[in-house]
């Protein structure tokens, strides 16, 4: 995705119209990905509004051009949805290495209108540490290097998580596509 | 961070894709929450440009608030300073001619109050205090001829230093008559 320059300028000169183009153009996008992060709409949506405010407000310290200004952006919702899991009381459950026992649970198809609600929800029922390591590596492509710099976890402890997110995963979605 | 290459896990992929596959509207509300925000940053972050009309303002009417204060008190006085009870003079000179009639001569009454308790410890009748009070009263006093008494106090008692005394005094007393109440 490309962000126009015109949007980028007017973003600079703190220009209302272009900051509202900006908000408009991330939206979906930008719901989309913190969806995966967060556990609820409101706080998908808290972490969108945090992001822009930043995005804004340090807009005049991005230094590239509109080819990488999306992935600019990205990076601090990213941040941003890291900031909310490390807020909330699921940080709790950050140094925990134990998963929750929930193998065995096996949903309806008809709880869910789309098998995109469908997967997003199985990924919500990840442990933290799993989904959040899960996200970053299969979904946006961070080493696992870069994994345990941001979440402050060692590199096998990243790998782990990340088999026990995937193998949860198929689990759950093989079991329900067997029902 | 690296962008998801083509050799991704298939789980990972189907995830990617179906996660994008999310129904999500625009919320228009979210946007005015985030203009609040960016509001409060720029007040907070540049307080003398967010309030300088205000600022300006209420320094502008402190200004005018102490001046008038100042002007009114000022005119108070003067008012205060005209009024027929006059001007308090604490001057002693009482024959200043720029004295008039309306102001109060200080050192004036001090001396009318001297007056006044000099007056109060004449409790103890003098001559013509009781004139004055047997005028009010009506009462006559009673004359009483000193030099009578003397004659009798020597009938009775013959000292001769007490005679040489009253006989050395004798012509002192003889014509005084006084009065006792």
């Amino acid at each position: 995705m490309i962000i126009s320059s015109h949007i980028l300028i007017g973003c600079k000169k703190q220009d209302p119209k272009s900051q509202e183009q900006l908000y408009k153009f991330c939206y979906i996008p930008f719901m989309k990905l913190a969806h995966r992060y967060t556990q609820n709409e409101d706080d998908a949506k808290d972490v969108i509004n945090k992001s822009f405010f930043k995005i804004l407000t340090k807009i005049n310290t991005f230094e590239g051009d509109e080819n990488n200004f999306y992935a600019w952006c990205k990076t601090i919702l990213i941040h941003e949805s890291l900031d909310h899991i490390k807020s909330t009381a699921f940080r709790q459950s950050f140094n925990t290495t134990e998963p929750k026992e929930e193998d065995s649970f096996i949903f309806a198809e008809s709880d869910f209108t789309t098998e995109s609600e469908q997967i997003l929800f199985y990924l919500r029922h990840l442990p933290v540490t799993t989904a959040t390591v899960f996200n970053l590596f299969a979904l946006e492509g961070y080493s696992h290097k870069e994994i345990a710099a941001l979440i402050g976890i060692n590199e096998g402890n990243s790998k782990w998580h990340l088999h026990s997110a995937r193998e949860k995963l198929q689990n759950w979605i093989f079991k329900n596509k067997v029902k | 961070m690296n962008a998801p290459n083509s050799n991704r896990h298939p789980l990972d992929k189907y995830i990617d894709e179906k996660l994008e596959q999310l129904n999500i509207e625009f919320d228009p509300s979210g946007w005015q929450s985030v203009q609040n925000m960016m509001k409060s940053h720029v007040e907070i972050a540049n307080p003398n440009n967010s309030s300088t009309f205000s600022k300006f303002i209420s320094l502008k009417s402190i200004a005018i608030f102490t001046v008038s204060a100042l002007i009114l008190s000022l005119l108070m006085y003067q008012l205060i300073g005209e009024k027929p009870n006059g001007n308090i003079n604490t001057n002693q000179n009482k024959s200043n001619p720029s004295l008039d009639e309306n102001t109060i001569d200080s050192s004036n009454q001090y001396n009318k109050k001297d007056q006044k308790i000099n007056s109060v410890p004449s409790t103890i009748p003098t001559l013509k205090n009781k004139e004055i009070l047997s005028k009010f009263n009506n009462q006559v006093p009673l004359v009483v001829d000193s030099t009578q008494i003397f004659d009798d106090i020597e009938k009775y008692v013959k000292i001769d230093s007490f005679q040489d005394l009253i006989l050395k005094d004798s012509t002192k007393f003889k014509k005084k008559k006084h009065i006792i109440w």
